[in-house]
């Protein structure tokens, strides 16, 4: 007989069967089957995720299940895990289009699984950085509110913290 | 979810948290969405100081690599004057680096006068002025910069903040925190009479008295701190916490420590009474200072270990951040080896206690050394050079490699005590790293130490600088760039949570213990016995000249516009190194067959656990490549 799976059913109704192992990188599904399932899991477990879109949910199980001998620490964003750099294989999983990395990110924040969460917000870091006000609108399809004036004093006011 | 706007509150904020301070900026600038969070950001942590911080360079070369670098910049908001502008040829003094740095500083008080909601962003403030008491001199005697930060002080009056750090304890006086009125939860306290003023919301203090106490401070306030910083000596350390033991005052909820084992005598009343008052199972952050006094006893190096076997290991299950200070100077090798091995026995204690207990807590780890003035060992041999490498390239990440999390390894002196073996260093100087840059700096240094001499105290005498001291010394000045507030209070725990200042050395004023001069011509040796050329620079005129030396005297190039070239020097030299930790250099690296053949341990046998590794201010990242090559990135230092 083969050991029970978590089955994780996207907004769309797809289900996705995958280890108790994978699935408990999630630290909200790991707590829903330790607090529904105090003895362990005896047969499959069904978890909707109402917010996750398939695509997505796959691309998330497909990190969970390359890092699932992974330990990571309970406090991953303790202060030293805030300045080192994605690790190589994270950047090139994360590299995807915008509005899928934004969709990464917040999968991974409902389902609480904070290292994915981290590296996809370091990622977005990185495309933030070395780039001027107009080239971050053009990146990030940003409108300006501000009138001129409004942004002369902005800066104005923040030039005590200017790089030069 | 399709734009970055659309994300939601707590999201952006952890974005955010990894930018610099310039892109906050510049962020903050594109849409009313971003300006107040980004603004939020950039008003946390400030710190302030001379030096500009480390910058990845913008060279040609340097934006070929395809892997960008970590995040030490996005830590703090960095008032500094200018970033020297190495492409031009230009690095600014410190004087023109104190108008910048007090023109920000009334510009950010105009805009906190404008705008008093900035205030309440703010949470930490740090001035970290100079290295050097010269520097710390210059700093708190401008008068734009001290008026300023009155101001700010003034300004901050009524707002609670975590912590106001001032490195310079003369400055500290100047300014008079802790009267001002601004509630904090870290405390600087420089005499014991100001205990008194600890009260809620105090968690952390950092105490810097050295008089005899009289015990003013309240039992519950300092059974309730979560972090207790004490002075490195030995006296002053006791003379706290003796009167604090026999108030019977238990550390319940200590968090953060600095621990200093009187070594002479591991299992004396007072060490015992310290290790049963603190709540061991609480402790995240903990600096160790111990090392048994040179020549205490035959078996003076067995009290390391004894005294290291007094903490219960066993406890620290929620250990992230260690740190190990040598007390005391070791002059061979052959002491540092048995020191190092007893530390390394007890760091590999701390991990197996945490892999029982299932909890991989250490994230971070810090071993600093206490190295001969003139960096020096007196059996430096090549074949105990060798071994030294060996004991940090191979049996250190072993034991690291134990740990199921991630380990930051902080080496903040280890070039140090590699130059204190000459003969490796001759052949760095004169046989070293074979590229174009070097080949043409380490040629230069070589000129520097036919035309400069350092005193020596002992013999009071000018004598030839030799590879080790000259490699010590460049070693100290980059351990300036981690080394960001002078003073007893600076623990070796934060390394990797500020950025890195970018300090450089001009070859020629004594910053550093060891005086350095400098000579028009090539001179003789001045042996031992001589001792007509005295420190004040008297009767330089009866220098020996060296036969072949040239008449014509040319001004010293050397300044700190080359020091920087030559950290690229020393950057390369770290590098083999790093190589040696990763297993690269068995020249066979990417060869399967002929690594399986020779089992000469391949990527797979080498758990790399070292994601980032500081070594005197060079800092490396580590990682493997998509196929399972181990690699690293030299972050600033690879080319100019």
């Amino acid at each position: 007989m083969s050991s029970p799976k978590v089955i994780i059913i996207s907004s769309e109704d797809e289900r996705f069967p995958v280890d108790p192992k994978v699935a408990e990188k999630s630290v909200l599904i790991k707590n829903m089957i330790n607090d529904l399932n105090p003895d362990g899991l005896t047969e499959d477990f069904e978890i909707p995720t109402p917010n996750v879109r398939a695509n997505v949910l796959s691309k998330v199980l497909e990190w969970c299940e390359h890092h699932k001998n992974t330990t990571f620490h309970e406090e991953e964003d303790d202060d030293t895990k805030k300045t080192t750099p994605v690790e190589e294989w994270d950047k090139n999983f994360l590299k995807v289009d915008q509005e899928m990395l934004y969709d990464i990110i917040m999968a991974a924040n409902y389902l609480n699984i904070t290292p994915l969460m981290i590296s996809g917000c370091k990622v977005v870091a990185e495309m933030i950085k070395s780039k001027s006000p107009e080239e971050l609108r053009k990146t990030f399809n940003i409108v300006n509110d501000f009138t001129p004036e409004e942004e002369a004093a902005i800066r104005r006011e923040n030039e005590w913290a200017e790089d030069r | 979810m399709n734009l970055l706007a659309d994300l939601p509150d707590g999201v952006l904020q952890r974005i955010l948290q990894f930018l610099p301070q310039q892109a906050l900026l510049n962020l903050a600038l594109t849409n009313y969405r971003f300006y107040t969070p980004c603004l939020q950001q950039l008003y946390a942590h400030i710190t302030i100081q001379c030096t500009p911080i480390l910058r990845i360079s913008c060279s040609k070369e340097a934006a070929k690599s395809p892997r960008k670098p970590d995040f030490l910049d996005s830590t703090q908001t960095t008032i500094y004057g200018l970033n020297h502008s190495y492409d031009q040829g230009k690095v600014y003094p410190i004087s023109t680096q104190l108008k910048l740095v007090g023109a920000r500083l009334t510009i950010l008080n105009a805009s906190l006068e404008v705008n008093p909601t900035l205030l309440t962003y703010i949470q930490s403030i740090r001035v970290v002025n100079g290295s050097s008491e010269r520097d710390n001199y210059e700093f708190r005697s401008d008068t734009v910069v001290v008026q300023n930060l009155h101001k700010l002080l003034d300004l901050l009056k009524g707002t609670s903040m975590d912590r106001i750090y001032i490195g310079d304890e003369k400055l500290r006086n100047m300014l008079q925190v802790n009267t001002r009125g601004i509630r904090l939860k870290s405390m600087v306290i420089d005499n014991s009479s100001e205990l008194k003023r600890i009260s809620l919301p105090v968690e952390e203090i950092l105490y810097n008295g050295t008089d005899e106490i009289s015990f003013h401070a309240s039992v519950s306030v300092l059974e309730n701190l979560k972090s207790l910083i004490l002075p490195v000596d030995n006296e002053a350390y006791w003379r706290f916490m003796g009167p604090v033991l026999q108030k019977g005052v238990v550390f319940r909820k200590l968090e953060k420590f600095r621990l200093v084992l009187n070594s002479n005598e591991p299992e004396n009343a007072s060490n015992l009474l310290l290790l049963e008052r603190i709540k061991w199972t609480g402790i995240k952050e903990l600096e160790i200072v111990v090392g048994s006094p040179p020549g205490y006893n035959d078996a003076s190096d067995l009290l390391v270990i004894d005294c290291l076997n007094t903490i219960p290991s066993e406890l620290l299950i929620n250990l992230k951040r260690l740190s190990i200070v040598q007390k005391f100077e070791y002059d061979t090798h052959k002491k540092n080896e048995l020191y190092d091995i007893n530390i390394f026995t007890f760091i590999g204690q701390v991990i197996q206690s945490q892999l029982d207990q299932e909890k991989p807590a250490l994230l971070y780890l810090s071993i600093i050394h206490n190295l001969p003035e003139l960096g020096n060992f007196i059996d430096g041999f090549e074949g105990n050079y060798l071994r030294r490498k060996k004991l940090y390239s191979a049996v250190l990440p072993k034991i690291l490699s134990k740990s199921k999390s991630a380990i930051e390894l902080a080496l903040p002196n280890f070039f140090q005590s590699l130059a204190c073996y000459e003969q490796p260093m001759n052949t760095m100087l004169w046989n070293g790293c074979k590229c174009s840059h070097c080949k043409k700096h380490l040629e230069l240094l070589d000129q520097y130490l036919l035309y400069h001499k350092y005193y020596n105290k002992k013999y009071g005498a000018w004598k030839d600088i030799n590879s080790s001291l000259i490699m010590f010394t460049i070693g100290q000045a980059l351990l300036e760039r981690m080394k960001p507030s002078p003073g007893l209070l600076a623990t070796h725990l934060e390394y990797g949570q500020a950025p890195l200042s970018d300090f450089l050395w001009n070859y020629h004023d004594s910053t550093f213990n060891v005086p350095f001069r400098c000579y028009d011509t090539q001179v003789v040796d001045q042996g031992e016995f001589d001792e007509i050329d005295k420190l004040d620079g008297e009767n330089q005129e009866v220098e020996d000249v060296f036969f072949d030396s040239t008449e014509k005297i040319k001004p010293c190039s050397f300044n700190q516009l080359y020091y920087k070239n030559l950290t690229v020097c020393i950057a390369h030299y770290i590098n083999d190194f790093i190589l040696q930790i990763i297993n690269l250099n068995r020249g066979n690296a990417e060869e399967l067959v002929i690594g399986e053949e020779l089992k000469d341990g391949g990527d797979d046998d080498i758990k790399l656990k070292i994601p980032r590794l500081i070594i005197n201010g060079i800092c490396y990242n580590l990682d493997k490549e998509l196929n399972g090559t181990n690699f690293f990135e030299n972050v600033f230092d690879d080319c100019i």
